[in-house]
């Protein structure tokens, strides 16, 4: 409890500290490149924008271009001529209050990055990038989520790998895994062709992805290796609260290690945002090029389905796939599960919305932390009350959140209904919470399997 | 009052032309500029190779998908703002219009040896009086429309974008009642502008001022089309030069060719 006490000192959702806020715009202003220049100076405000975004559904308040206007307002005053001369006249304005700093929170917590806005956009404008600004300024100023600051701290502090009730969950699955494929699972191989990457929150959330993702590999064949202890509890956690130092560190360790082990591929299990981090970003943040190639599961079996190096038993099941935005739209993984998917059964059909046009389910970039359940399955495995450790104005930010995010799923069970599908299939530890929270809350009562999971289950004997 | 017609005329056609081009030229040179300054060299991620054939496709789907989405979740939206303001509205109403190509091929230069007037074939009539009496005698052979000229012509063309203007100001307004902040002065500035430029056009090509009136109001049509053509570069007018190019090459670039998204 103390340990966490200290880590969330910095959480601050009551009072303005005008020294805070100065050096989150700066932090802020200084992620503006050339192309978030254009994000913030080409927007004409059609708002034709609006019905990509899950948040949009409800409330007119959480479009894209309402929510990243907070963004371009900072912008316009710091950084362009006519703000700093005409001020409010052209809506250009910093934060001047607490009431301010609620107001963006609010907005900022609306969003999970997923890229439909870019897509939708005529002059592909990425308002979800401009939001993730506005979280760099706010978490600069204290008002961020303490579980998600919590998660980052443990993350690169390390400390994660102390905390008994994570690691419990971690050697379990192991355990598991090394029964399904009945031997020493091999940890930690220097120069294996794959280094499979299973990270502390699939382990968590998708445990049986982890031990079928261990399967494929071990069924095909491969060199392959993982290591002993996870690389994070899902790296960078950083990029959530747009702490893009956090970003630079973890992501550092993490490439230390793999440079050290030299594989030739990392094969990720999570097809949330981990994916785009180490695939697309790694290189851009570190300044370097990495030795191996970064993958998801989901290529690494198409590829193997296509050369014969793995047999699927084909099913009738009424399946679909849903497209992970990280893994697909932003990640560009569309084509390989949507054959695979085709291959396995022949029941398999498309979510009206599909492919690029994937609909979010509404849970990224820690949307699906903000209930008290989750709130209280962490406390539970941290050893401590998360809860008790928050402030009042922190819990009415989070009961209003939960309740956009609940809100927000709908649209997507929408999609599924029509489908007729069963069995949802995705790859994303919060794809696969969120749908099974949608599938509560307003049906269909489909069954949720990550794709490794649903794979390995079809393998031919 | 007499003699403000012809002056006003000849000022916004010599002098006003002069500096609107300056103020223009030189917005354009600081805003791209500007957008180098905040340029920086950073190493990318090997791009994922779907090929030529997927790139091109992608091309293609970035500039249409967008478009596709309005008319499918935003059906008024899309008539409304795409199809009445830009695509058969200001467009071919500032660039085909038989008097606009005259004028664009006396003020601009040839490229190549190509001058604006090449656009002639593609020409549309002023009024819709002179298109219909032209499909009635049969002679809309000159423009390549041919007797969709009845709907393609200045006086149709410019009714749709103003119907349209009147459609956004309203929206924005109710948009802004409800307290979305995004709505700002400059969007109603924009459109009051374009409304100014159209209504004086309109005027002068149907003598509704007449005697100097008809300068007067030939004129202003003119200085409110250089004042737009001042504000290209330092306000939200820029998407059309350069905006929406770099935005879609951009996010084509990004997501279809590096990431693969297909
Ligand atoms: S972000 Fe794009 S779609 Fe949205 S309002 Fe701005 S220009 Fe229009
Ligand atoms: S990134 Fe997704 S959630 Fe965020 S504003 Fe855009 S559409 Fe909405």
């Amino acid at each position: 409890m103390e340990a966490f006490r200290k880590i969330i000192e910095v959480v601050e959702w009551e009072a303005f500290h005008k020294d805070r806020v100065e050096s989150g715009i700066r932090r802020m202003l200084g992620r503006v490149d050339v192309v978030a220049l254009h994000f913030l100076e080409n927007c004409v405000s059609c708002a034709l924008c609006k019905t990509a975004c899950p948040y949009y559904y409800v409330d007119e308040k959480y479009s894209p271009v309402n929510k990243a206007e907070e963004a371009r307002k900072i912008y316009r005053k710091e950084l362009t001529f006519a703000g700093k001369l005409l001020g409010p006249l052209v809506h250009a304005r910093k934060p001047g209050s607490a009431e301010d700093l609620r107001r963006i929170a609010e907005f900022a917590y609306a969003c999970t990055n997923c890229g439909a806005c870019y897509v939708t956009c005529p002059f592909g404008i990425d308002s979800g990038a401009l939001i993730n600004h506005i979280r760099t300024l706010l978490t600069a100023t204290g008002r961020v989520p303490t579980i998600l600051q919590a998660f980052e701290v443990a993350e690169i502090s390390g400390m994660y790998l102390e905390i008994p009730g994570l690691m419990q969950a971690w050697d379990e699955v192991m355990k598991k895994a090394a029964e399904a494929i009945g031997r020493e699972l091999p940890f930690d191989r220097e120069g294996a062709e794959i280094m499979l990457f299973p990270t502390l929150i699939d382990t968590l959330f998708t445990p049986g992805a982890v031990v079928g993702a261990i399967n494929l590999l071990t069924r095909m064949g491969v060199d392959w290796t993982l290591p002993s202890k996870p690389l994070g509890i899902r790296p960078p956690i950083a990029t959530v609260i747009g702490d893009a130092e956090g970003v630079k560190t973890q992501l550092t360790k993490i490439h230390e290690y793999l440079e050290k082990m030299k594989p030739k591929k990392v094969v990720l299990v999570d097809g949330g945002f981990v994916y785009p981090a180490m695939r697309w970003k790694l290189p851009t943040v570190l300044g370097t090029r990495p030795s191996y190639t970064v993958l998801h599961i989901v290529e690494v079996v198409h590829e193997a389905l296509k050369k014969g190096g793995l047999k699927v038993k084909t099913t009738d099941d009424k399946v679909t796939w849903h497209s992970p935005c990280q893994l697909g739209r932003r990640g560009g993984v569309i084509l390989e599960p949507e054959e695979i998917m085709r291959t396995v059964s022949k029941g398999y059909r498309q979510l009206p919305h599909h492919g690029i046009r994937t609909l979010c389910c509404g849970g990224g970039a820690g949307m699906g932390c903000m209930t008290r359940d989750m709130h209280e399955m962490m406390g539970k495995l941290l050893g401590t009350s998360l809860y008790d450790l928050i402030g009042n104005r922190e819990k009415s930010f989070l009961d209003a959140a939960e309740k956009r995010y609940k809100l927000s799923i709908k649209r997507k069970m929408d999609d599924i209904e029509r489908s007729e599908a069963e069995i949802v299939v995705t790859a994303c530890p919060v794809c696969i919470h969120t749908i099974e929270l949608g599938a509560q809350l307003y049906g269909p009562k489909v069954k949720v399997l990550h794709i490794a999971e649903y794979l390995s289950e079809h393998l031919e004997e | 009052m007499v003699g403000l017609g012809p002056d006003l005329y000849v000022f916004a056609k010599e002098t006003m032309f002069q500096v609107a081009l300056v103020v223009f030229v030189f917005g354009v040179v600081y805003r791209v500029f500007r957008f180098l300054l905040f340029w920086r060299r950073v190493v990318k991620a090997q791009a994922r190779n779907r090929g030529a054939g997927q790139r091109i496709l992608g091309l293609f789907k970035t500039f249409i998908d967008p478009i596709l989405e309005a008319f499918r979740h935003q059906p008024l939206e899309g008539l409304v703002s795409l199809l009445a303001l830009h695509i058969i509205g200001l467009i071919p109403l500032i660039f085909l219009m038989d008097q606009h190509i005259e004028s664009f091929n006396e003020i601009l230069p040839k490229i190549g040896g190509l001058s604006y007037s090449i656009l002639a074939p593609l020409s549309v009539p002023l009024g819709l009086t002179e298109a219909v009496t032209s499909v009635q005698q049969g002679l809309t052979i000159t423009s390549a429309w041919g007797p969709l000229i009845i709907v393609l012509n200045g006086d149709v063309l410019a009714t749709l974008v103003l119907i349209a203007i009147g459609y956004k100001v309203g929206l924005r307004l109710v948009e802004r009642a409800h307290g979305l902040q995004h709505i700002r002065l400059g969007d109603f500035l924009a459109l009051i502008l374009l409304a100014g430029i159209i209504l004086f056009g309109f005027t002068a090509a149907h003598h509704l001022w007449s005697g100097s009136g008809y300068w007067t109001a030939l004129g202003l049509h003119i200085l409110l089309a250089e004042i737009l053509l001042m504000a290209l570069p330092f306000t939200k007018f820029w998407h059309f030069v350069f905006g929406y190019w770099y935005g879609k090459l951009h996010e084509w670039y990004d997501l279809r060719v590096t990431r693969g998204a297909t």
